[in-house]
């Protein structure tokens, strides 16, 4: 093709010139050396230096730290306190690996008069999280179908790349309702219960949401896609409970030994990514109009009270609101799945949710700083909020427990269920989200290679359906970290109590 | 045009999914950064191109932001629309300023090609969430141009 005439094919501007092997061998990908000091057997700091304003600290165990030491999560970790306006720590979990600006497990809050709102520390998949459910059915009682249940799961809830549902495309301003309601909307459609919205973070709905900040394309991507499951490390799980660790809370969650579970991990999907995506080509520009040094791109950003980061916010919060129906309708589809396609009963299955949370969202949250109560933005990208009994910010049949915190382990071991505890108000109330990854894609990939890895988890007793192989080869178990190990050091640091342990009997892959 | 699939090296990334490609031209890197890109997706062999092309125009403020801007906007265009490209055309330029003045910039006008998104036929790997700017690198080395992006997975 021509471009305008008398313009030159040849770029006229001058390239950097780069000396460096930029591949797979690459020497820039090479960890730095983050210096570390061990604060006591669950923390570690990482010491202010540079352009540092503040000190990282890392929650892991000798153990953890090893693997975390091979990553280059802990520059992130040190990147992040760079940014205006942080407090107290760049925070990161013992899940912690290298994402993309911050860390995947990384918390920071920042001052709300003197701080930023970065879109790269919510992550492009806004308000990702975990919803649990809870039957009364016995795993027993399952076990001969399992494969029909997974079966109707894998039909009824789109997995996948594109993965549409299979309703009716939203009208526009039905897609700006649900995102001004979050779950309350899928209560008034009909698809969930009243009684679920206080076993969701926030009700299921930040207020804050201005689904006018939402571009055309998002809406766009949005309007096929509530109630999919999409791709990646999502999934839905059939799980039944093999461990209670606290058996009066587990059991007021419906959390007995031995019964049937149902996790359901996603986001907000293609409006989501598309929200975050324009959203940072915005903050690029901020954050040179504010004069913000950024030690990388991913971390653009703009002062949390400037247009730019009120727009962010509110246009990110009804992102998070999709992402609450999003789990709402599956949960939905599970209980057609179970009625329709099983053919129990309400009362043979009496499925319901223990809790739904967020864990890639940015909050303005009150917390105590040395002494002071301090209204904060706290950006959580892969870590979970873990208020401890008695926190105002939790339903009433909840408060005096503290707040369910939802784990996912990978797919041939386990997930767990634990307490926020009053510990965690150091963290700005966190906790880990997951297992954290410790082998790359590729190298899954390769590990993986040859292997029949869906007949060594049916050999566990863990059926799998997936819409493409490659992601359950990039998923196996090994990729990750053990969970109860990253779980041990949260519960050792005081930010979480182990309540549960959930074995997989069935995983739906996108 | 690039069409079909290219050579491409995948970069270690814990969590997400780094490509570089290389070549003696710019512009050929960012087709095949959009080929390599789509390769991910689907087996982009598989995708029947056929007239007309579609058009798209990036701007940026240099090269590591416009193939950031250019492939965001193939990614979305096609996850909105349901589609999958396979054959790509880049030219690359000065934005334009006031007759005979260079306003700050570049701009990228190219051509693709796809079709609807067919799962059976075009056999699904992975879904992209999004283009990342992190580890972002578009550069000339002795032999050539060479850039790397780490996509969301």
């Amino acid at each position: 093709m021509t471009l305008v005439e008398g313009e030159a094919r040849v770029a006229p501007w001058e390239l950097k010139r780069c000396c460096l092997s930029i591949g797979a061998d690459d020497s820039e990908q090479k960890t730095m050396t983050i210096p570390l000091e061990k604060i006591d057997p669950y923390r570690w700091r990482i010491p202010r230096r540079g352009g540092m304003r503040v000190d990282g600290m890392i929650y892991a165990d000798d153990m953890l730290i090893d693997d975390i030491r091979q990553d280059k999560c802990l520059d992130q970790v040190a990147n992040v306190a760079h940014l205006p306006g942080i407090v107290k720590h760049s925070l990161a979990m013992p899940d912690i690996h290298w994402g993309y600006g911050f860390p995947i497990g990384g918390v920071a809050a920042f001052d709300l008069d003197d701080g930023v709102v970065s879109p790269g520390g919510v992550g492009y998949d806004i308000n990702c999280g975990v919803r649990l459910l809870v039957t009364s059915l016995r795993r027993e009682q399952l076990v001969d179908r399992v494969r029909a249940f997974a079966d109707a799961l894998f039909r009824r809830i789109p997995a996948g790349v594109g993965g549409t549902s299979s309703a009716p495309k939203l009208s526009r301003n039905e897609l700006m309702d649900l995102m001004r309601k979050g779950a309350g909307w899928a209560v008034q459609r009909g698809v969930a219960e009243s009684r679920d919205l206080d076993q969701i973070e926030e009700r299921g709905c930040l207020s804050s949401a201005d689904p006018s900040q939402v571009s055309e394309r998002a809406l766009e991507r949005g309007r096929k896609q509530v109630g999919t499951v999409g791709s990646g490390n999502h999934f839905i799980e059939v799980q039944y409970v093999e461990q209670v660790y606290q058996p009066e809370p587990a059991s007021r969650l419906g959390l007995e030994r031995g019964v049937v579970t149902v996790s359901i991990h996603s986001g907000s999907r293609g409006l989501g990514y598309q929200v975050c995506d324009d959203w940072l080509r915005e903050m690029l520009k901020a954050s040179a109009r504010y004069g913000i040094e950024l030690p990388d791109r991913q971390l653009c950003c703009a002062p949390i009270g400037s247009d730019e980061g009120r727009r962010y916010l509110g246009a990110m919060a009804a992102a998070a609101n999709y992402a609450f129906v999003n789990r709402a309708m599956m949960a939905h589809h599970v209980r057609e799945a179970l009625e329709l396609d099983l053919g129990l009963a309400p009362r043979e299955h009496r499925l319901r949710t223990v809790y739904d949370v967020c864990h890639n969202i940015a909050k303005i949250e009150t917390h105590e700083v040395d002494g002071v109560r301090r209204k904060l933005c706290v950006h959580r990208k892969g870590a979970t909020r873990a208020f401890g009994p008695g926190h105002p910010s939790l339903s009433p049949g909840l408060r005096d427990l503290g707040q369910p915190v939802l784990i996912p382990g990978d797919m041939g071991r386990y997930s767990f269920v634990l307490l926020g505890r009053q510990g965690s108000e150091e963290a700005f109330g966190s906790t880990c989200h997951g297992a954290g990854r410790r082998l790359s894609r590729t190298a899954a990939k390769k590990s993986a290679r040859g292997r029949p890895v869906v007949r060594e988890l049916a050999d566990q007793g863990i059926t799998v359906r997936a819409a493409g192989m490659a992601t359950v080869l990039e998923e196996i178990p090994e990729a990750y970290k053990d969970v109860a190990d990253v779980v041990r050091a949260v519960d050792g640091a005081g930010l979480a109590a182990r309540l549960a342990r959930l074995r997989p009997i069935a995983v739906i892959k996108g | 045009m690039t069409r079909g699939k290219v050579a491409y090296e995948l970069v270690e990334h814990t969590a997400d999914t780094g490509i570089v490609v290389r070549s003696t031209r710019l512009e050929k890197v960012f087709e095949f950064m959009a080929s390599a890109m789509f390769d991910q997706i689907v087996d982009v062999d598989a995708i029947r191109v056929s007239d007309p092309p579609e058009l798209v125009r990036v701007e940026a403020n240099d090269e590591e932001t416009l193939l950031v801007a250019w492939l965001g906007e193939l990614l979305s265009r096609a996850m909105a629309a349901g589609l999958v490209y396979g054959a790509f055309d880049v030219a690359i330029g000065p934005v334009e300023g006031i007759v005979g003045t260079v306003a700050g910039g570049l701009k990228l006008i190219g051509r693709v090609w796809g079709e609807p998104l067919d799962l059976e036929r075009h056999g699904f790997k992975a879904e992209l969430k999004a283009v990342t700017y992190h580890h972002l690198f578009v550069g000339e080395q002795e032999d050539g141009f060479v850039a790397r992006v780490v996509f969301d997975v």
